[in-house]
């Protein structure tokens, strides 16, 4: 289809457009000289080592690392547990809590974080740690949930019957039917936790006080500076995330295969 | 309970601490200090304009543009994935979905690179003599501010329109063409009408992002172009504590927000872009 040519120039040229300051930050996190300018000046990773070597960014990355563990697990824990209300009950609390539970997703992030940090202000709630995890699972749960809900309305419940009928109680069949069923979408539901949190700072900027995270570093190091170490900050900030998610492929790949085995000895039987 | 850790989730993280703000929005603030009470002068101080109305005038000076580009750009993807790119499609999806999960803060600092009086952009355009002097311009002002917003924020329009686009059942475009309609006139008699929704989403999400975006005119923008609704709000939040104001902007940021939905909305309507009883 010739015709369709100018659209197809438009739209290469747009994916490269979002693709710029992607590549433009990674390449500049491996320039030899100082100045960020072009020609480059040789290729090094003395900007890594140099991050690396600083402590300030170390407690940063570990500070990081650290919350996004917790808002992922967290953020599968609640979400779990909800899922497991919204898909097997109707009543009004469930159908509210349901509806509710988007609204995070819909407000600005800055109204969220401005209005926590009022609230911790007027409550006498000190910034830091546990308050960065908290203002981050605000806005990984919708995510999180939506996942969670949308595997286990596939999810065959005779399953959890039978294992009813076989005397196991409520706990056990959790425990031993229902979770490893699910288990690659919470693997995959957690990545994509770390991954939201890793990088957030709309909110973390109003709940972190002097702990700084990855993000808080770069953004209290860019004040009207040009320092080319950011580069090399930034180039971890947008690997993180991509590894987390490329380590969730498998795991989700991995789950349907879970499943269609358990669905093949079910029809066995 | 098992919504239990979810309700108290919601309700302390969002549902309270939203009243608290609206409260404080009618206490007063002075001398560093916050005065409770009921008062609406901050909303009749941002309503009257003064300092706000140009805070006001630069945040649509930058959300406007910012919506417009991302939407025809995002919808121009989108349409070229859906009926164009046959399986290239699906790389491209790909490409988006990963950009748009790229770090939000490296996306934004990298315009300080390309920027720069001495940043990659000038430096080209120098050595291949286009230019003498370095473009201040590209730096601390309006125009890397709404480049770098649609940078962040065209992927997200992309995937609204793609979900639109999605739906749109072949044969009614078939038929279109059947009928003599040309690829133009398919396309705004037809495919856009359908994909009215998907539209009206797209623009209402990249104006909410835009306006709620405090880092991106921080970084990129100038001393009176980088003020927009979002950095005064944090700002004046953390550098002076001064929650009443910033709680009465936020309100009155999310009454600007619901005007912007009924003209939107109007307007969409009008150009037969939404199906009248949506």
């Amino acid at each position: 289809m010739p015709r369709l040519r100018p659209l197809q120039i438009v739209v290469y040229l747009l994916v490269a457009f979002l693709y710029l300051p992607v590549i433009i930050v990674v390449i500049f996190a491996f320039n030899g000289g100082a100045n960020l300018s072009w020609p480059l000046q040789g290729l090094s990773f003395r900007w890594i080592v140099q991050i690396f070597s600083d402590a300030a960014f170390r407690s940063a990355f570990a500070a990081s690392a650290e919350a996004s563990v917790a808002v992922a697990v967290l953020s599968v824990a609640i979400g779990v547990a909800a899922a497991m209300l919204f898909t097997r009950s109707s009543d009004p609390f469930s159908r509210s809590l349901q509806a509710l539970a988007v609204l995070p997703a819909m407000m600005p992030p800055l109204f969220i974080g401005a209005a926590l940090f009022t609230t911790m202000a007027y409550a006498g709630i000190a910034p830091g740690f546990p308050m960065i995890v908290f203002g981050q699972l605000i806005i990984t749960i919708p995510f999180a949930l939506a996942v969670i809900v949308a595997r286990l309305r596939q999810f065959d419940i005779d399953l959890e019957a039978a294992a009813r009928d076989l005397g196991a109680g409520p706990a056990q069949t959790l425990w031993r039917i229902t979770l490893p069923i699910i288990a690659p979408t919470l693997v995959g539901a957690a990545l994509l936790a770390f991954a939201f949190s890793f990088d957030e700072v709309m909110i973390t900027n109003f709940t972190s006080g002097m702990t700084a995270t990855l993000p808080i570093f770069i953004f209290s190091r860019l004040h009207r500076t040009i320092d080319p170490s950011v580069n090399a900050v930034a180039t971890l900030l947008l690997v993180m995330p991509w590894v987390a998610l490329a380590l969730a492929a498998p795991f989700v790949g991995g789950g349907r295969s879970i499943f269609a085995r358990s669905a093949a000895t079910e029809t066995e039987e | 309970m098992l919504g239990a850790p979810l309700a108290v989730l919601l309700a302390a993280g969002v549902i309270v601490p939203a009243a608290i703000f609206l409260a404080y929005s009618f206490f007063g603030f002075s001398m560093y200090e916050i005065k409770p009470g009921f008062d609406v002068h901050w909303y009749r101080q941002i309503l009257t304009g003064g300092v706000y109305g140009a805070v006001a005038l630069n945040t649509l000076a930058i959300a406007v543009p910012t919506t417009l580009v991302s939407v025809i750009g995002g919808y121009a993807i989108a349409y070229y994935i859906v009926f164009a790119a046959g399986r290239s499609g699906r790389v491209i999806f790909m490409l988006v979905v990963v950009s748009l999960l790229a770090s939000y803060l490296a996306r934004v600092y990298a315009w300080r690179t390309l920027m720069g009086s001495e940043g990659i952009v000038n430096t080209l355009l120098q050595s291949v003599g286009l230019i003498d002097q370095p473009l201040e311009w590209l730096l601390f002002s309006r125009f890397p501010v709404i480049l770098a917003e649609i940078n962040l924020y065209m992927p997200v329009t992309a995937l609204i329109c793609y979900a639109g686009l999605v739906g749109v059942p072949p044969d009614v475009r078939e038929v279109a063409r059947d009928l003599g309609a040309g690829p133009v006139r398919t396309l705004f008699r037809i495919t856009l009408p359908i994909t009215g929704p998907a539209l009206f989403a797209a623009a209402a999400l990249a104006f909410f992002l835009s306006c709620g975006d405090y880092i991106t005119p921080a970084f990129l923008g100038g001393p009176t172009t980088g003020q927009t609704f979002g950095t005064i709000i944090a700002n004046r939040i953390t550098t002076e504590g001064n929650y009443p104001l910033s709680a009465a902007l936020s309100f009155s940021m999310i009454a600007v927000f619901a005007i912007y939905i009924a003209v939107l909305f109007l307007g969409l309507r009008a150009s037969r872009l939404l199906p009248r009883g949506a």
